[in-house]
């Protein structure tokens, strides 16, 4: 049987895949939402979906190239534009206004963002072939 | 298959970091921009600079120092502050003479692990946080500077890790904050003390043959209560909060075991139930010193040693079980039927903040007006105020079992006569009284004349106090022998009574009375006091009267009667009528609550568990007041007429600054004429810590910050945070490197302790203070005092308001308004008002009916604006009726402006709910401004510079952005805020190194993604 050992590269551009999925997830939780987050977060999911898909099938075009590069770039997005209506919100909490309660799934949802964006980096700089074994 | 070689890889990689470092610099410098304000308030950057061309020969310095350093100031508040809390300490019991200490032949034991652990302020808005170099004294450091000997085996068992676990929280707060939405009372707080285990034999005999000074000890926060249901979350228990914990009783009874005498401390600013302790044969003293902040316990110490002679008086009734006023039956957290949380009935959703109301059911009997008037009817025999409701024992109400220490009472080491000189009475006019005051002892001290009054009442009539302070006055040092008459001026204003029903002679419906009959001036060492004095006269005997403790005097020479031919619902009542029509719920809804009344006091103890809104209130409960249109013919912006806001002053012939132009000049709407649409929206929307520049009127940034201790640490970290090395020139300039420049200014003691002083010229230093701290600061406006009610002991932020009494609080904070506001710092009382508790004070509905409001909490207000003290006033969080009151016109513009003649401005309390307290109902109400950096930007409102074409287009809303942005500029026109600027000051806008970082990081990831990305390209390409 041929079986096909997945890259480095495309095991990581998968793990922030599920990740970025999973920060959308997390951010629909969010006390205060900016709909370009999910924007951003749902183009890095079908991008890495997608690139992922084509690795898999061996099919990967030279414009598929540009996709961990562009994830790297949405994620980060996705990661500060949440910041931006959570503000006054963190500002509450530190100073006693507020319980920390209501910031808990932002803090998750930016540390799994995070993730997804140093993911998307790392497999930037690796390649997405497959490497064939017997 | 490869994507590409190793180096054309380590290329996209490299790119792709630039992007991401591109897109989060991007990103960052959006959020600095949009909340540059507040980051430059708390990093002391600034986005503009002013430049003088130097063509003016102008003087700028408007408003001088009196210091001619900054330690000079800072040592004098310090001083101030001591003083404050010597005459603010108050005596409540002193056997056989145990106080004061012989500090040189006396030791001291302190009791308590609140003694290592005492609150010196409450959290958040008067919080005690200071510079790392910055002197504070706790007990124990300020009992050894002023030369106690202290019981050092004590101290290191309180300090011990393993004892310091029974602590209260690290910050000193262990209420559950109630800032967000919850839905039930909160449940825990611990005291913070130990159990009596801790005590080992040899602690204990550390402590014998020394004096026990026992500190028993209650925190204090903003955005949090006590509630009457709470336990300890410890294995220590209490009846109730605010009574003695199990703890606490066992470590005073291990105290009076190993002391030569016993000496309680109580320091707390809610008032806590001490009946035993007054009661208890081995308990000599009592001493009540509240929250003294930064450095007051040097000022306790003093009063404990002699070197001062105690004078402060209590600032609220000390009764025998904290929770059996009438208030208390409505006080907590109540749920509308419809709320977000009801399920299926819900028709409110988390962004209308509407899902709570409170129903203060007790009319106008807060504080000693219950009780004592209670006491009053117990005595005459009428309205059943012998029955058992609202009883503590359960049996018949009986004053002695209801109250320990009444309203204004406080000891000395000394005595003092008292003598009621005269009385002139001039309705309409300024009526005075003189009080002559000898001290009769043999210690030098000073002595508080109060004068209380107790008007004409009918059974089932008008509902009237039995007694109300009218004013006070305190007399100098007088030596044992010496005398000094005082002169109490008062007004007769202040002690009408609303009545809702009255008709006018110009048919308008609701009037201050002045009802025909006898009116009983009296003095006392209190409201009880002055009462018992009323009742002598009355009653023609003293039999049968109830005295609080052996030191009570019944005097009938104390009391001059005034009889009142015909009643009066004409003199006070210009412009006057009902306004509250919509905050009292029995008009909402009938028959929702039964108010307290002395007609027959077994009525008002029903809490109000249940209300459904009606259509007609879901109107402000849904935020739904003013929605915005399509009208009138437009509104002139922009018109450049060549004016400034140094045109505002009046000058003389030789250039001096004599005033300013009156408000209804027309200078202020061509001034306001010449904004943008831009601006105006700028100056609504983000009036926050400070308010923002207007460029085209040459408006400079004005800075504000919290709170009644001084500029808050938390918002203003220092002296030199405001300042930038352009004025440098000025002669109160702070640099960084000077040696105070870091320094808090919130040191002062709270605002309780203040008022317990009772003495006008202290307090009117302290607002010069305060002042000074602005001038030194460059701060223009400070969110002080708070003077909203003490309605109930429960509210954990009462140690940012004076009293229970409106009269004390009115009083004390004119005296510090005035003379803050008299060297250039715009003060800005709040909460307008109705803000009686944290518990889900965010949209919080308060119903109260008019009588109420106006005779309680309104007139803690009404001095301080209709004599236009205060330059501005901070809105509450909380709704009047269902109305968010900072959108609530018939407050803001009906009563304050209307009736009072308010010439001030508004702000709102900081943005917490936009939805609720939304810039387009603020606005329209007559709100001013709202104190937000972006809290719109969440809301479904949305922020108002979005909205910017529609606001265009209505010309009625902006007509009353113009009426809310007036009366800011002409305040700060007299203000401090124009101290450095002068006619020929130009605004430079500047980048602060923040938005300059942000600004490097974006041009040089784009560069590296552009150039990284070009080589992985290229080299893509060779290998291809």
């Amino acid at each position: 049987m041929t079986m096909k050992n997945v890259s480095k590269g495309v095991a990581i551009s998968t793990a922030a895949c599920v990740l970025s999925l999973a920060a959308t997830v997390i951010y629909a939780f969010v006390m205060y939402k900016l709909p370009v987050v999910f924007v951003f977060l749902i183009a890095a999911v079908l991008l890495g979906g997608a690139y992922v898909f084509a690795a898999q099938k061996g099919n990967m075009k030279p414009v598929f190239g540009i996709v961990p590069w562009l994830n790297s770039m949405l994620t980060a997005g996705a990661l500060v534009a949440a910041v931006y209506l959570m503000v006054n919100q963190i500002g509450y909490v530190v100073s006693s206004l507020d319980t920390i309660d209501t910031i808990i799934a932002f803090i998750i949802y930016e540390v799994v963002a995070l993730i997804a964006m140093i993911l998307n980096i790392v497999s930037s700089f690796m390649s997405a072939g497959v490497e064939k074994a017997e | 298959m490869k994507t590409g070689s190793k180096k054309s890889l380590k290329w996209r990689g490299l790119s792709a970091t630039c992007a991401s470092v591109l897109a989060i610099s991007i990103g960052g410098l959006c959020i600095v921009n949009a909340n540059a304000a507040f980051i430059n308030s708390r990093l002391g950057t600034t986005n503009q600079k002013y430049v003088s061309s130097g063509e003016s020969d102008t003087d700028s310095t408007y408003f001088e120092s009196d210091y001619s350093s900054l330690e000079e100031v800072i040592n004098a508040k310090n001083e101030l502050a001591e003083e404050i809390q010597e005459e603010g300490t108050v005596l409540l019991k002193n056997e056989n003479n145990a106080l004061p200490l012989n500090i040189s032949t006396e030791k001291v034991t302190l009791w308590g692990l609140n003694s290592h652990n005492p609150t010196l302020g409450g959290m958040i808005g008067s919080s005690v946080s200071l510079a790392e170099d910055q002197t504070y004294y706790d007990i124990e450091t300020a009992f050894t500077e002023k030369g106690f000997s202290l019981n050092q085996t004590m101290i290191d068992l309180y300090s011990s890790d393993e004892v310091q676990a029974y602590a209260r929280t690290a910050t000193g707060h262990a209420l559950t904050p109630s800032f967000g939405p919850i839905y039930e009372n909160p449940s825990t707080y611990n005291v913070g003390e130990a159990p009596a285990s801790i005590y080992t034999d040899e602690v204990l005999a550390s402590a014998d043959d020394t004096v026990a000074i026992v500190v028993i000890s209650r925190d204090s926060s903003e955005a949090a209560d006590y509630e009457v249901e709470m336990t300890t979350g410890t294995d220590d228990s209490y009846e109730r909060p605010l009574a003695l914990s199990e703890y606490e009783q066992e470590m005073i009874e291990l105290a009076k075991e190993h002391s030569t005498k016993v000496i309680v401390m109580i320091n707390a600013s809610n008032a806590l139930e001490i009946e035993d302790l007054k009661n208890d044969e081995e308990i000599d003293s009592i001493v009540w010193v509240g929250e003294p902040g930064a450095v007051g316990f040097l000022g306790v110490a003093d009063v404990l040693s002699g070197e001062v002679n105690p004078s402060g008086h209590m600032v609220d009734t000390y009764a025998v079980n904290s929770a059996s006023s009438p208030a208390m039956v409505n006080f907590g957290v109540y749920t509308y039927t419809n709320a977000s949380t009801s399920g299926s009935a819900d028709a409110m959703d988390s962004n209308n903040k509407a899902d709570w109301y409170v129903v203060e059911s007790e009319d106008i009997y807060v504080g000693y007006k219950y009780y004592e008037t209670r006491y009053e009817d117990s005595i005459l025999g009428q309205g059943n105020a012998d029955s058992s409701e609202g009883s503590s024992t359960g049996s018949s109400w009986n004053y002695e079992d209801e109250v320990t220490y009444p309203f204004g009472y406080g000891l000395s080491y000394t005595t003092f006569s008292q003598t009621l000189d005269n009385v002139e009475v001039n309705v309409g006019g300024d009526s005075t009284a003189t009080v002559t005051v000898t001290n009769t002892g043999d210690v030098a001290g000073k002595s508080v004349a109060q004068l209380y009054v107790q008007t004409p009442y009918t059974e089932g009539g008008l509902e009237k106090s039995s007694i109300q302070l009218v004013g006070y006055a305190k007399t100098d040092i007088l030596q044992p022998g010496e005398s000094q008459t005082l002169t109490i001026d008062f007004d007769c204003e202040y002690f009408a009574s609303y009545d809702e029903t009255a008709v006018k002679a110009d048919g308008t419906v609701g009037a201050w009375v002045l009802e025909s009959g006898d009116y009983y001036f009296a003095i006392g060492n209190g409201a009880h006091e002055a009462l018992n004095n009323v009742l002598a006269v009355k009653l023609g005997t003293t039999e049968g009267l109830v005295t609080t403790a052996d030191t009570d005097v019944i005097d009938t020479a104390c009391v001059s009667e005034w009889n009142l031919a015909q009643t009066d619902i004409e003199t006070y009542s210009v412009g006057v009528s009902n306004e509250l029509d919509d905050m009292d719920i029995n008009n909402l809804i009938e028959d929702t609550v039964e108010y307290t009344t002395r007609s027959d006091w077994t009525k008002g103890w029903e809490t109000v568990t249940e209300i459904t809104p009606t259509e007609e209130m879901m109107v402000g409960l849904s935020n739904n007041l003013y929605e915005l249109t399509e009208n009138g013919d437009g509104t002139d912006w922009d018109v450049d007429s060549g004016l400034t806001i140094f045109d505002a002053l009046i000058l003389d012939e030789e250039g001096n600054v004599t005033g300013v132009k009156d408000l209804d000049d027309e200078f202020w709407d061509q001034l306001i004429a010449q904004m943008t649409l831009d601006e105006a929206i700028q100056f609504i929307e983000k009036g926050g810590d400070d308010i923002e520049n207007v460029d085209s009127i040459l408006l400079t940034r004005t800075y504000a910050n919290d709170g009644p201790l001084g500029f808050t640490y938390d918002q203003v970290g220092g002296y030199y945070i405001r300042w930038q090395e352009s004025n440098s020139d000025e002669p109160t300039y702070v640099a960084e490197d000077d040696d105070y420049a870091d320094y808090s200014m919130a040191t002062m003691p709270t605002d309780p302790v203040v008022a317990a002083t009772m003495n006008a010229e202290l307090e009117a230093r302290e607002g010069a203070l305060f002042a000074e701290d602005g001038l030194w600061s460059n701060e223009s406006s400070l969110f002080a005092p708070g003077v909203n009610l003490h309605r109930t002991p429960y509210n954990a932020r009462n140690h940012e308001y004076y009293s229970e009494d409106s009269m004390l609080t009115s009083l004390t904070a004119v005296a510090v308004v005035d003379a803050a506001e008299e060297k250039g710092l715009m003060m800005e009382p709040k909460h307008f008002a109705f803000n009686h508790q944290e518990s889900n004070r965010s949209g919080l509905s308060t119903f109260v009916n008019e009588q109420g409001a106006r005779e309680n909490e309104l007139r803690c207000f009404q001095k301080l604006m209709s004599e236009n003290h205060c330059s501005g006033i901070m809105t509450a969080f909380n709704r009047a009726g269902t109305k968010f009151v900072g959108a609530y016109e018939n407050l803001l513009i009906g009563i304050a402006r209307n009736e009072w003649g308010y010439e001030g401005w508004y702000n709102t309390d900081m943005i917490n709910g936009a939805d609720y307290m939304n810039w387009r109902d603020i606005t329209f109400a007559g709100g001013g401004n709202c104190l937000t950096t972006s809290a719109y930007d969440t809301s479904t409102i949305g922020t108002m510079a979005a909205s910017k074409s529609k606001i265009a287009k209505d010309t009625a809303f902006q007509e009353m952005m113009k009426y809310n942005i007036k009366f800011f500029l002409y305040k700060i026109a007299s203000s401090n805020a124009l101290n450095g600027i002068s006619v020929d000051t130009r605004i430079v806008n500047v980048l602060t190194w923040y938005q300059i970082l942000c600004i490097a990081l974006i041009v040089a990831s784009a560069l590296g993604m552009i150039g990284t990305g070009f080589m992985g390209y290229k080299k893509y390409k060779e290998e291809k």
